[in-house]
């Protein structure tokens, strides 16, 4: 496979950092002239695990001039040429390099930052890999699989030094960041009940008929797997992910990674979480209450929302709703005319863009950590586990968001992490 | 050992939620025969189900039995699971007799669960196959030992892996080690921290580890750091540039906010906004001079980086500052300074600044207005209303500040400024001043008060906005006054376009009428009539009523697609038998599936024979793969309903 050389942020920065450093005998002027931003400036990435909604992702990101992908990467071979022929076509040449394994890929020095959209199985694994190689990471949700593997990831990330965002996107965008914002800044009076939009629906876990290995071009059953506990091959982990317990993180992770999140947000609660999980005397998850030490209740719903991804914060002042697709609603209604004010001063303050990848490209230039980013995510997705944990157990757990575990509860300690498949281990 | 699809119903949630209520003593009986079970020859999916139950409900008992599958590959992970649940002291003693008998990957698998263990005396065994000369195993073992951290496995990650042959080893001991030093430096050993840092600075390693131990070795020093972070930012190496912001944001210190100052005085714009950025989230007043200054001279990127910081840490003190940018000749840099005046935060900024909202110098007055208006300061409306008689710049500023400030009690003033006002320029803003105040305002008759009340007498241009004010307030009251408007040359075309435009169906007959009585308006009240039909407010047999009469007045294929668009908003069967008879037409096909299919859904299972009849024969002419799913999906729920 051969290297694309390229002129990337890597280069540009080596060249300014250069000017920065130039004797001082040189005018200030004149070095201030020179290190102005090359107009090429530019984000070199690469895209691992490119299916439906990676393509999405990646088209979201060729909107922005300063990225350009040089590579991708996929175990299934469809996937991988229709990805590079994307790519290629954004590029206006062939260059796309398409890689099968992941670490191959990895080893480029002129990869600044990837985009990991591989279903939720490889999110963590593929995530600490590239940041141990030097790359920022931009990772679709769900952060992990379990408490464990999101722990490792936030370390990481912290450790390296990479710059990692996770792909809730609603943190970043106008009508979710108006609610949050309305709640943080107190026009909703003392939050006092959360409402999270949720999927029900846990996947069992089952060892389907072996079928014969395809090719490893076509699909690299190994590499598929990766971290999962080993499992046989049958066609239909591959089409029917989401029907696998190993291969899909849960009802919980699917809308809650994002409504979670946007409730720890404006719950300014976005570095800690909740305490207590109330097992709601169902099998769907439905109406699982959770209750943070202010007194402030989340809980859970997979109905009575406009749109998809929906959440609600009530205060004793006034109450916000937005889902996906729809206006806002607010009470009073008279807060509609806060929301240009609040959106400006959220951008002013916070120096965000309401652009969840824009957000994150920003960061990769200046190092600063993103909306989204791997502690504030592992946060969020902590509910998600804790979620599924109490769940599984069919009752209640304490839950101290410090210690990331249960106090005194060995069986639902007992499923904070899972081991990882050699060689694909952390 | 083998694999069976013998027992696919079996899931761990499956099973958990089983099992999981069971008390102690079940749990034990529970354990044992899961245990029973591993050391039998039963299925291997039967003994990967009993590792991930055990992992929840196993004690010691269980380690024997799980450590005998560790060779297994098929059931190394799950049994890996179950032991580092476990924990304890027998499990890791397994696990380290089972280093010393496995290869391959499975040891890879036990390699990482010791880590995650972080079992101290498996140091000295990961340490010889850090040495060996298998790059997996030693890599997994240096990340392994980076976990585990006492000195012992500094010691190993220092010695050995970072002059190892193999360059992967020594870039994962350098991530050890970076583990490592974290661990320590948690646990007071600020000193091993710092030296294992060194160690990785001083080996072969690549530039993001060695980046990475630099980040470390700063947070360790925190304040006493700060040289090096000079050093850093007179660097050459874009990744040491990297390092050092990190460090502005994350290391607390007088003297790391001094020297990110210094650097950021002397940056080049394309990195020190970078810098600047990270002094302003830092959260270190005692960068504000430096930021005040950079905000006043220089580049243009640079002054807006220190703009918006000081947005983000300044106050009252900072109020000044920030109107000499926004008065700057550099547009960038004062448009960014008014939106940090908006957005400054702390007790006395509203007083600061309207200090200067009466100010002679005409240019500060206006953008201390601006600012005032967008901090939406309420007490100073007053002051505005006042300064919107004065004209100019300082007029206009003052009218758009009382757009964004007034309430019901204000708006008044403010409709009398427009009706006093010419030209389409500030008329324009004044309209849309009034816009932007009304909707605000929860009462809307109220609104249609002040509105109408300013109709009669009031210039053509004036009447002419107040009209197009009028749909904010769409009240009976403010209809009336639109179809008086129709009547007078001086408005009428105005008047003809809020009509058409109106936003509640009140005006449905108004709009048929025009429809149905042809020439000039015909096309406006056809359009506008079929727009209503689409209202939430009306009843399905409302629509519909609505929808016939529109189908005998439409004759292009514009409007058919037009009707198409507001019969899908019609959740009747009669709806979907109008939109079927738009099937055969090539030029509406497309949007009368859409329709036909958005109509069937709510119909399902009360029309469930018509609507699968009729989706059926959709699914025949569509050429839209991207809907064929949902119309596919709807047709069978409906057929299935049929059949019950």
């Amino acid at each position: 496979m051969s290297k694309t050389p390229s002129f990337s942020r890597r280069s540009f920065l080596r060249r300014a950092a250069l000017l920065a450093a130039a004797p001082a005998i040189v005018p200030a002027s004149a070095r201030l002239a020179q290190a102005a931003p090359a107009p090429s400036e530019r984000i070199t990435m690469a895209a691992i695990g490119i299916g439906g909604r990676g393509t999405y992702d990646l088209r979201w990101f060729h909107r922005n001039p300063d990225v350009e992908f040089v590579a991708v990467c996929d175990v299934r071979r469809d996937r991988r040429e229709a990805a590079k022929a994307l790519v290629d076509e954004q590029n206006g040449n062939s260059d796309c390099a398409a890689y099968r394994d992941l670490r191959e890929m990895l080893e480029r020095d002129d990869i600044d930052a990837v985009l990991i959209a591989t279903s939720d199985r490889w999110h963590s694994l593929a995530s600490i890999m590239a940041m141990r190689a030097g790359k920022d990471v931009y990772s679709e949700k769900p952060l992990g699989m379990n408490i464990g593997e999101t722990m490792v990831l936030a370390e990481t990330a912290k450790e390296t030094g990479r710059v990692f965002q996770v792909g809730t996107q609603r943190r970043s965008e106008a009508n979710f960041v108006y609610i949050v914002e309305l709640a943080r800044k107190g026009y909703l009076g003392q939050l006092h009940t959360l409402t999270a939009h949720i999927v029900h629906g846990f996947a069992p876990h089952r060892w389907l008929p072996a079928q014969p290995e395809p090719p490893k071009e076509e699909l690299d059953w190994d590499l598929f797997l990766g971290p999962v506990p080993w499992h046989p091959y049958n066609r239909d982990y591959v089409d029917h992910r989401h029907a696998h317990a190993d291969f899909w993180a849960g009802g919980l992770h699917e809308w809650g990674a994002h409504t979670f999140d946007l409730c720890q947000f404006a719950n300014d609660t976005a570095l800690t979480g909740p305490t207590r999980f109330v097992f709601p005397g169902n099998e769907t998850s439905e109406g699982l209450l959770v209750e943070y030490p202010s007194g402030v209740n989340l809980t859970m719903t997979a109905g009575g929302f406009p749109g998809t991804c929906g959440v609600r914060f009530e205060g004793d002042e006034g109450t916000a709703m937005c889902a996906d697709g729809n206006v806002p609603e607010v009470s009073p209604v008279s807060l509609l005319g806060e929301r240009e004010a609040l959106l400006g001063s959220y951008v002013e303050h916070t120096g965000r863009s309401l652009d969840h990848v824009r957000d994150f490209l920003d960061c990769v230039k200046s190092r600063r950590d993103p909306v989204a980013s791997a502690e504030i995510a592992r946060r969020a997705h902590d509910i998600c586990h804790v979620g599924a944990i109490c769940m599984a157990l069919k009752r209640d757990v304490v839950w101290d968001p410090e210690t990331s575990s249960f106090p005194g509860d060995d069986e639902a300690n007992g499923m904070r992490t899972r081991a990882n498949r050699a060689p694909y281990v952390f | 050992m083998t694999s069976s699809p013998k027992y696919l119903m079996v899931g761990l949630v499956a099973l958990l939620m089983l099992g999981s209520a069971l008390p102690a003593a079940a749990q034990a009986d529970e354990a044992a025969e899961l245990i029973g079970v591993l050391e039998s020859d039963a299925e291997a999916f039967d003994k990967d189900v009993a590792c991930r139950r055990l992992a929840v409900i196993g004690g010691p008992d269980a380690v024997p039995a799980l450590a005998a599958l560790l060779p297994y590959e098929e059931l190394n992970t799950s049994a890996r699971t179950a032991l580092q649940s476990i924990g304890g002291a027998e499990a890791k003693s397994a696990l380290r007799t089972a280093l010393g008998e496995l290869s391959g990957r499975p040891r890879i698998g036990v390699i990482e669960t010791l880590g995650v263990l972080r079992d101290p005396a498996a140091a000295s065994e990961l340490g010889a196959i850090l040495a060996g000369n298998d790059p997996d195993a030693a890599s997994a073992a240096a990340h392994a030992l980076g976990r585990i951290a006492t000195p012992e496995a500094a010691r190993a990650l220092s010695e050995i892996g970072l002059s190892h042959p193999s360059a992967a080893v020594r870039a994962a001991a350098g991530l050890g080690c970076v583990a490592g030093a974290e661990a320590l430096r948690a646990n007071g050993d600020h000193r091993g921290a710092v030296e294992l840092m060194h160690a990785v600075r001083g080996a072969d390693v690549p530039p993001n580890v060695y980046a990475a131990a630099t980040q470390q070795l700063i947070a360790t020093r925190g304040d006493a750091g700060a040289p090096l972070l000079g050093q850093l930012l007179r660097s050459a190496d874009p990744e040491m540039w990297s390092v050092a912001i990190g460090a502005v944001y994350e290391v607390p210190g007088d003297r790391i906010t001094q020297v990110a100052c210094q650097a950021a005085r002397r940056a080049p714009p394309s990195l020190g906004a970078s810098l600047i950025q990270a002094l302003g989230q830092r959260g270190d007043p005692a960068a504000l001079p430096t930021l005040i200054e950079l905000s006043a001279e220089g580049e243009t990127e640079t002054r807006v980086a220190a703009v918006r910081a000081l947005a983000q840490l300044g106050g009252a003190p900072e109020v000044n500052p920030l109107l000499a940018a926004a008065l700057t000749q550099d547009e960038t840099v004062a448009v960014a300074a008014l939106d940090a005046l908006a957005a400054l935060e702390g007790d006395g900024v509203d007083a600061a600044l309207a200090q200067w909202l009466d100010d002679p110098d005409h240019r500060l007055r206006a953008t201390a207005i601006r600012a005032a208006g967008m901090r939406r300061m309420a007490g100073s409306i007053p002051a505005f209303i006042e300064a919107a008689d004065a004209g100019g710049v300082v007029g206009e500023a003052a009218i758009q500040a009382l757009g964004r400030t007034c309430g019901l009690g204000e708006l008044p003033d403010l409709a009398d400024i427009l009706v006093g006002l010419s030209g389409d320029e500030q008329l324009g803003l004044a309209e849309a001043a009034v816009a932007a105040a009304a909707s605000r305002i929860e009462d809307k008759s109220m609104v249609a008060d002040v509105l109408v009340a300013r109709l009669d007498g009031a210039p053509a241009d004036a009447k002419a906005a107040l009209l197009r004010l009028l749909p904010v307030a769409p009240t009976s009251q403010a209809l009336d006054a639109v179809r008086d408007a129709l009547d007078d040359p001086a408005v009428s075309g105005t008047a003809y376009a809020v009509l058409g435009d109106w936003p509640t169906p009140e005006a449905a007959p108004d709009l048929l009428a025009l429809a149905k009585a042809g020439g000039e308006h015909r096309d406006l009240g056809l359009r506008g009539y079929m727009r209503l039909i689409e209202s939430p407010d009306l009843a399905p047999a409302e629509k519909m009523a609505m929808c016939e009469q529109a189908a005998a007045l439409v004759e292009t294929d514009g409007e058919r697609n037009q009707l198409l668009g507001a019969l899908a908003t019609v959740p009747t069967i009669e709806a979907l038998r109008m939109v079927m008879g738009h099937l055969d037409d090539p030029a509406l096909r497309p949007r009368a599936c859409w329709a036909a299919v958005t109509v069937a859904e709510p119909l399902e299972q009360t029309h469930s024979a018509e609507v699968a009849e009729a989706l059926t024969r959709v699914l025949e002419v569509m050429d839209n793969p991207n809907m064929e799913r949902r119309v596919r999906a709807s047709r069978d729920r409906a057929a299935q309903a049929a059949n019950q």
